[in-house]
């Protein structure tokens, strides 16, 4: 640390984790007097701000934070950029001492565009991307093969599926008229996508398998591939990737033989969706790009919709969370426009998640809660866990441990009671994180374990290199190092083998714990 | 005191009632229109696909028939153990300005009424999707339509008398029920499903929906160049043919002779058998007289509706050549014969009728007629004077279809003739 100005700038989206670096900082250099200068709304000038806050000069180093309330993401351009830039060569005479600037993702490329001239000054930049996955809703396409539309409010649709029960169950019903077959196989193939939507996804399976011989007796193709799509959804859905493969291929090449181009892009799409969860990010945007493509030509709205927002679920895979947004809003305009309400509340979701990613947390907030809103209406309670559990990461971001526990654990209700593995395993692993911060190292273990024991079994490799690498930092402080470096060993492992931004970090940590152990 | 002769002769040529099959006045005319329009329409749909039913279009001149033929079809095919609902669009819409969402509601309306009434086991109409659809409607409209009907197809059927009576509202109720149009589709669907597979539980061949009026949908330009025909049936003819279950419309004859015709045929189907004029000329367009068969069959029809009133042929004419003089004059058009009878018998003191009386009704309409023929429309109509096989399919020439200026008639292929009463009009000064 020198006693001259020098600027470093330290990239960071969350602020819990910031203040404790922050924190750590200050500790590791206990004869230094630091001081942390908070920016507002109603901040013109930040060096103003900054010999205001801690002094004139100020006595030691400078921490200058909450960028995120003086540069607004959606402003026009900020002033406060501009008087850094005018003013900069007071800096150095104004404080001769070391400057870090800690800003989030967003906030960094605000910087970068519009005060470059001060940005040029800095002697370092460092980046410090954490681990976190917040779950993604990908868009999977269901077939409702010309049936009702898909915009049911909860008691809606449970009048609808009592109703479909009854019909089903009557006299005759099993008749081999083929008039009496079709109805039947129309009927189930609805019934099974309302029990879907509702997140019952055992009974979904049960009515789709059901149909499926119902479509085979009446030899309606098309009707067949549309059940397979649906089917595979539900079998994605339970964390059976291998069985929902099976079925979207099948529906492929089905589509393909009876020129249905539908059917075609919504195999496309599904099967694109299946590697994303296998990590496969590239494929995936392969077989969404070929899926967008053909929903164009039969100027399917819905089906773009779709290729659109697992589009940017791809992207956000890669790390690319610009693009990712982007394309969640051309998504969700979309889904507003034909009210595709399911496919609404996902883009929020997905939308939320990746202004997350850029450190808007007050856009991400307010996606999220839109998206939670709208989940709870139409009764799609896979999508109301998905939204409690991203939020609950968002408080975590905050500091506020006790509210994302609270809201974790209101999402892990709600997943076990329809079943669904992915949602109970991305939020045990939450769970352990929050309660690590807390400072429960033996709570924070035993979720890890549990949240990775259902991760491994649905193949969720990128959740499941998360958990490892996060449940190695508590296993290090009990002590345990060994088993530390090797579950750490063992994500970077699954980190090399699919497409993922949190490679370096976790590998820079490995070396940092190696280099420790060997000292 | 029962009405004299005159009296109940003229009632018994009232031309706007259709004639049931078994209704003693009844005359088939299929050899005299052209094929067996309707036997063969029941046996198209008898031999379809169940799992693919069918949209038919029943096109004709107004007047020529049709509801008649309709009501033929029905009971062949309720012969044939299917369930025909049928309804008249005029009994609740406003067939100077019908569209789409008007049609939609009030199909809505009478299949749930009329299946409800007819009892089928295990069957009621009032499905979530339709409750859903009219609970989602209600909240769109809002405070500006009270309809509180406690049955859903009471409420259907109130909300088409709406569209029906309030045309400065209309814009607007149709835009709301426009916004929900696949939707209402759907729930139309479901329902129909649910009787389709009801019947067929029932040993019965299945439902078919047979729509009569459209064919007097008022031809009226709008605006950016289209019209109140191009609208309903070139427009929405997809949405037309998506019905679950078999469908037979009327149609205005102009629509087959629209530009669009190819387009809609793509959808509904290029089988158009036409309900044509009866053929008064003879034997390969020779002339007419007394003798031919069409003139004999319209002979016969005067003649149940004489027996009808009670009345015997020699009474009701004073010579049979001013009967064959109002069937000649007719052109074929069983309406206008009667609009005839009706009008020379308005002329007379007592029967019987007389040849003038004839001629003076004859003329009454031929004056009509000449108000509202368009004067650029004459030398046009010169052409026909002579049966013709082709008329252009130009805006000018539909609406000499549609107003009946010119017929349409059928032997193996079409041909056309100018409407007789228009003949003097157009024959130049000697």
């Amino acid at each position: 640390m020198s006693d001259h100005f020098a600027l470093f700038v330290a990239v960071v989206n969350r602020p819990a984790v910031r203040d404790s670096l922050i924190r750590e900082l200050a500790a590791s250099v206990p004869d230094l007097n630091f001081s942390t200068v908070r920016l507002s709304e109603s901040t013109a000038d930040p060096l103003d701000d900054v010999l205001r806050q801690a002094g004139s000069p100020p006595p030691g180093p400078v921490m200058v934070v909450d960028f995120n309330a003086a540069l607004p993401s959606d402003a026009a351009y900020h002033p406060i950029l501009q008087a850094l830039n005018l003013r900069r060569p007071e800096w150095p005479k104004a404080i001769p001492h070391p400057v870090i600037f800690w800003v989030p993702e967003y906030a960094f490329t605000l910087l970068a565009r519009e005060a470059p001239d001060f940005l040029d000054w800095r002697s370092l930049t460092a980046f410090f991307t954490d681990a976190t996955e917040r779950d993604l809703i990908p868009l999977r396409s269901d077939a409702w093969n010309q049936g009702p539309n898909t915009n049911f409010t909860k008691p809606q649709r449970e009048a609808r599926i009592a109703e479909l029960e009854s019909r089903l169950a009557l006299d005759g019903m099993n008749e081999n008229d083929r008039r009496i077959l079709t109805a039947r196989a129309d009927w189930l193939n609805e019934l099974g996508l309302h029990r879907w939507h509702f997140g019952d996804l055992e009974k979904a399976i049960e009515s789709f398998r059901q149909a499926l011989v119902a479509c085979r007796e009446t030899e309606d193709r098309e009707g067949e591939s549309a059940v397979l799509a649906n089917l595979g959804n539900a079998w994605a859905d339970l964390g059976d990737m291998r069985k929902a493969f099976d079925c979207y291929e099948r529906a492929l090449v089905l589509s393909h033989e009876i020129r249905d181009r539908h059917g075609e892009g919504v195999a496309l799409g599904n099967l694109g969706c299946a590697w994303a969860e296998l990590g496969e990010s590239r494929k995936a945007i392969d077989f969404h790009e070929q899926a967008l493509t053909i929903s164009r030509e039969t100027k399917d709205r819905q089906a773009e919709g779709h290729g659109l927002g697992n589009l940017g679920n791809a992207w956000a895979d890669l790390g690319d969370a610009r693009k990712a947004a982007d394309f969640h809003e051309r998504c969700l305009a979309v889904t507003r426009k034909i009210r595709d309400r399911r496919g609404e509340s996902a883009a929020l979701g997905n939308l939320g998640r990746a202004w997350a990613e850029l450190g808007d947390a007050r856009k991400a907030f307010d996606c999220y809660e839109q998206a939670l809103a709208v989940s709870q209406n139409i009764g799609d309670r896979r999508g109301e866990a998905t939204n409690l559990a991203n939020l609950a990461v968002e408080w975590a971001g905050l500091g506020d441990f006790s509210k994302a526990i609270d809201l974790s654990e209101q999402a892990l209700a709600i997943a076990r009671e329809i079943g669904d593995r992915r949602v109970e395993g991305g939020v045990l692993v939450n769970l352990g994180e929050a309660w690590a911060n807390r400072g429960e190292v033996r709570k924070a273990i035993n979720f890890y374990e549990q949240g990775l024991a259902i991760v491994r079994g649905i193949g969720d490799r990128r959740v499941e290199a998360e958990a490892l690498f996060k449940s190695a930092v508590p296993l290090r402080k009990l002590g345990q190092v060994d088993d530390a470096i090797r579950r750490a060993e063992d994500a970077l492992n699954i980190y090399n083998q699919i497409d993922g931004p949190h490679t370096e970090l976790v590998r820079r940590t490995l070396a940092q714990w190696r280099s420790a152990t060997s000292s | 005191m029962t009405p004299n002769p005159k009296t109940r002769l003229y009632r018994a040529c009232e031309p706007n009632e259709p004639i049931g099959p078994d209704d003693p006045r009844h005359v088939n005319f299929d050899e005299v229109r052209g094929d067996n329009v309707v036997s063969e329409l029941a046996n198209t749909i008898q031999l379809a696909d169940e799992n693919s039913p069918k949209c038919h279009l029943f096109p004709g001149h107004r007047g020529v028939g049709k509801t008649s033929e309709l009501l033929r079809l029905k009971k062949l095919l309720e012969a044939a153990t299917f369930h025909a609902v049928m309804f008249d669009v005029q009994d609740a819409l406003d067939v100077n300005d019908l569209d789409f969402p008007d049609l939609i509601v009030y199909i809505a309306a009478e299949v749930q009424r009329q299946l409800k009434d007819a009892k089928l086991p295990g069957f009621s109409p009032s499905t979530t999707l339709l409750k859903r659809w009219w609970d989602e409607l209600l909240g769109l409209l809002g405070s500006e339509v009270s309809i509180k009907e406690a049955e859903l197809d009471a409420g259907f059927a109130k909300l088409a008398l709406e569209l029906k009576n309030r045309p400065t509202a209309r814009a607007e109720l149709r835009k709301k029920i426009e916004s929900r149009t696949s939707s209402l589709l759907d729930a139309v669907n479901d329902l129909l499903d649910l009787a389709g597979v009801e019947l067929r539980k029932q040993k019965r061949a299945g439902l078919v929906l047979l729509i009569d009026g459209l064919d007097k949908l008022v031809l009226r330009q709008l605006d950016h160049g289209t019209n109140t025909h191009d609208r309903l049936f070139h427009d929405r003819c997809e949405q037309m043919a998506a019905l679950s279950a078999h469908v037979v419309y009327t149609v205005p004859i102009s629509m087959i002779y629209s530009p669009r015709c190819a387009n809609i045929e793509q959808t509904f189907g290029a089988f158009h058998k036409t309900v044509a004029m009866i053929r008064i000329r003879g034997e390969k367009k020779g002339r007419v007289n007394s003798k031919t068969l069409g003139m004999q069959k319209l002979w016969e029809m005067v003649q149940l509706r004489c027996k009808h009133a009670g009345v015997e042929m020699a009474e009701a004419f004073d010579v049979e050549a001013t009967c064959h003089h109002l069937c000649e004059m007719s052109g074929g058009h069983p309406r206008h014969l009667l609009m005839f009878l009706q009008s020379a018998i308005a002329k007379i003191e007592a029967l019987p009728i007389t040849r003038k009386a004839a001629e003076r009704a004859v003329r009454d309409y031929r004056n009509s007629l000449q108000r509202e023929v368009p004067t650029e429309s004459l030398p046009l109509l010169r052409r026909f004077l002579e049966p013709q096989l082709e008329i252009p399919k130009d805006e000018r020439h539909q609406q000499m279809l549609f107003y009946l200026h010119v017929f349409e008639y059928m032997n193996d292929r079409q041909w056309y003739e100018v409407n007789p009463v228009l003949r003097e009009l157009i024959i130049p000064d000697a």
